[in-house]
């Protein structure tokens, strides 16, 4: 991990200079892109590299960041703000730190109660089931609004997250999916994709190994939500959906099939490009246009690339200079 | 021959007890009191024409099919209904009629892939990079290495399944197999596609696997050189129904067993030939 510690520094070293220079737009900016890339790195467990199609992380999002921000909430205004929380948690006021984490861990066990029955099979149900899970938390955080303030949202929150919260995260989210993706058990999730009965019948647990690659994503997703949530101060039933999970997936195929730099560079480019079109989209009066655009990028990318920009493996460079080498 | 089911208390525990069972699709009854005993070290080849219930015999013999009937167990414990993942873990291994490498994945690392269960480390250690999940990586890396080396492998362990010639894929399949440790390897038409040398290569293979290391073997082949050669015992499929079983010379004999192969009008011409 000696060749790890130095990228980590070099990109302690680059958000330094962010912290240092940028001004808040751009650091808002640098911030929203760290957090895709946690979670186009974290999907590309399942969708990448296990061949899994979810589409769930906008409602892990959505639940790690509720939970993180009802935890978060300054305990003077939750008695307005939420008049059901129970007693206990009304007098709460948490860290950011913990309250990820408990976001995170209820992101991972709404994924566990989801995955337990539909990863036992395979095919398009974990599609339409993610998709459903999107929908009903939807509702569920608009019906509960005792606790939520249903779709008002929950606005006013602490602006808690900062570059460097998310950096961490970000470098962390990445180390265990590398990590992951080059061990027997990344091993267990490609030979899943690659041939599921095969894979079978060398002893790999299908529902095992397909909930683990599940419900670690789930739980990246989960604190993303909440970073996020503390980024932009407000929540809302509708802030994650369906848009962003078709964003997510676009830039994992773009990236390719189970690559994580290919998953990193293609979240960088198409955040960056999405957010540059934006005062294009403004001066031309064409709303939506980055997500034609995107669109678009897909399209071609599975005509010309369908293995995505850098297939499945990491680029050479990259895994030479990450790989420990044995003695 | 229903008193092989009867047997009371059998000396060395079979490896492989499929009792009975049959296997239907909506109304086609594939498999029908299938009845099949494999002891330690055994050489069994299953045959039969086309559509005779041979491959529906070794999914439901691993786990990827239920049978509707009858029981299956493995080294004594009863694994009816069970999924494929646990066959393998009591030592079933499988190959497939129509092979089913990871072709994205290189040589070394389909062999690796058969590794994980007895030898993969769990998800904490993995993330964690515990000195536990190192140690298991080179065990893992080093007798996959060693295996292929066994199986005179080595010159293919990094390049990619998907690239293999035919015939190396079938014996790269055969090593993904056996590092699953297993005490009993079903093969599905090994010798499928392969030329004369290639297949004489294989009986070789088959011999050191059975031999050597111990395993049992049991094998679907249309090659009858190649199962006349190596099995001990012969099992026979028709029809989904057992037609015949004994060693290679009382099957070949079997007048039943030539009408099935070749129709009730070559029986005369088997005899003149």
């Amino acid at each position: 991990m000696g060749r790890g510690l130095v990228a980590l520094g070099l990109g302690a070293a680059a958000v330094a200079v962010m912290q240092a220079s940028f001004n808040d737009y751009l650091l808002t900016l640098a911030s929203i892109i760290l957090i895709n890339v946690m979670l186009t790195t974290s999907l590309s467990l399942t969708n990448g590299l296990t061949g899994l199609f979810s589409l769930g992380h906008p409602a892990f999002m959505t639940i790690g960041g509720y939970v993180a921000a009802i935890l978060t909430y300054p305990a003077r205004r939750k008695g307005f703000m939420m008049p059901e929380l129970p007693e206990a948690l009304a007098v709460q006021q948490w860290d950011l730190l913990p309250s990820l984490l408990v976001g995170g861990t209820a992101a991972a066990l709404i994924a566990v109660l989801v995955g337990f029955p539909v990863l036992r099979l395979r095919g398009h149900y974990l599609a339409v089931a993610t998709l459903g899970l999107i929908i009903i938390v939807k509702v569920l955080v608009n019906n509960m609004d005792g606790y939520t303030r249903g779709g008002l949202g929950l606005n006013g929150l602490p602006q808690l997250t900062n570059l460097w919260w998310v950096f961490g995260w970000t470098a962390l989210s990445i180390i265990v999916c590398w990590r992951i993706k080059h061990s027997s058990l990344g091993r267990t999730m490609m030979a899943l994709r690659e041939n599921y009965m095969a894979a079978q019948c060398m002893g790999v647990s299908a529902l095992g190994i397909s909930l683990i690659a599940f419900v670690t994503g789930a739980f990246f997703a989960g604190v993303a939500g909440g970073l996020m949530a503390h980024l932009i101060t407000v929540i809302t039933p509708g802030t994650y959906s369906v848009v962003l999970a078709f964003n997510l997936v676009v830039m994992i195929v773009v990236g390719g099939n189970g690559s994580l730099t290919g998953a990193i560079v293609a979240t960088v480019i198409l955040s960056i490009a999405s957010e540059a079109l934006r005062p294009v989209e403004e001066a031309l009066e064409l709303y939506g246009l980055s997500q034609v655009i995107l669109a678009l990028c897909l399209i071609l990318m599975l005509i010309y690339r369908p293995g995505g920009l850098f297939g499945s493996a990491e680029p050479a460079l990259v895994r030479r200079w990450f790989t420990r080498r044995s003695p | 021959m229903s008193a092989r089911s009867d047997r009371v208390s059998p000396v060395p525990s079979p490896v492989l007890d499929c009792r009975g069972v049959s296997k239907a699709f909506g109304g086609v009854q594939a498999l029908q009191d299938f009845t099949l005993r494999v002891d330690p070290g055994a050489l069994i080849g299953l045959i039969g024409p086309n559509g005779a219930g041979k491959t529906t015999a070794f999914n439901v013999l691993t786990g990827v099919l239920r049978p509707s009937a009858g029981r299956i167990f493995v080294a004594g414990t009863d694994l009816t209904g069970k999924r494929p993942h646990v066959f393998a873990r009591h030592g079933v291994a499988r190959t497939f009629q129509n092979i089913r490498l990871f072709p994205d994945m290189t040589v070394h690392e389909n062999v690796m892939t058969g590794l994980h269960m007895r030898h993969g480390a769990g998800l904490a250690a993995t993330v964690l990079g515990l000195p536990a999940f190192h140690r298991s990586e080179d065990r893992i890396a080093e007798r996959a290495a060693e295996l292929l080396g066994v199986l005179r492998l080595s010159d293919l362990i990094d390049v990619r399944a998907g690239d293999l010639a035919y015939g190396d894929q079938r014996r790269v399949e055969i090593a993904r197999a056996l590092a699953t440790e297993p005490r009993v390897l079903l093969l599905d038409e090994p010798a499928a596609g392969l030329n004369p040398h290639e297949s004489n290569a294989l009986i070789g293979m088959i011999r050191r696997i059975n031999g050597d290391m111990g395993i049992a073997v049991v094998l679907v082949e249309h090659d009858m050189r190649l199962v006349m050669e190596l099995c001990q015992r012969i099992h026979v499929l028709d029809h989904g129904r057992e037609l015949a079983v004994g060693t290679p010379a009382e099957v070949q004999d079997d007048p039943r067993v030539v009408e099935a192969y070749l129709g009730t009008s070559a029986k005369a011409a088997h005899r003149h030939a």
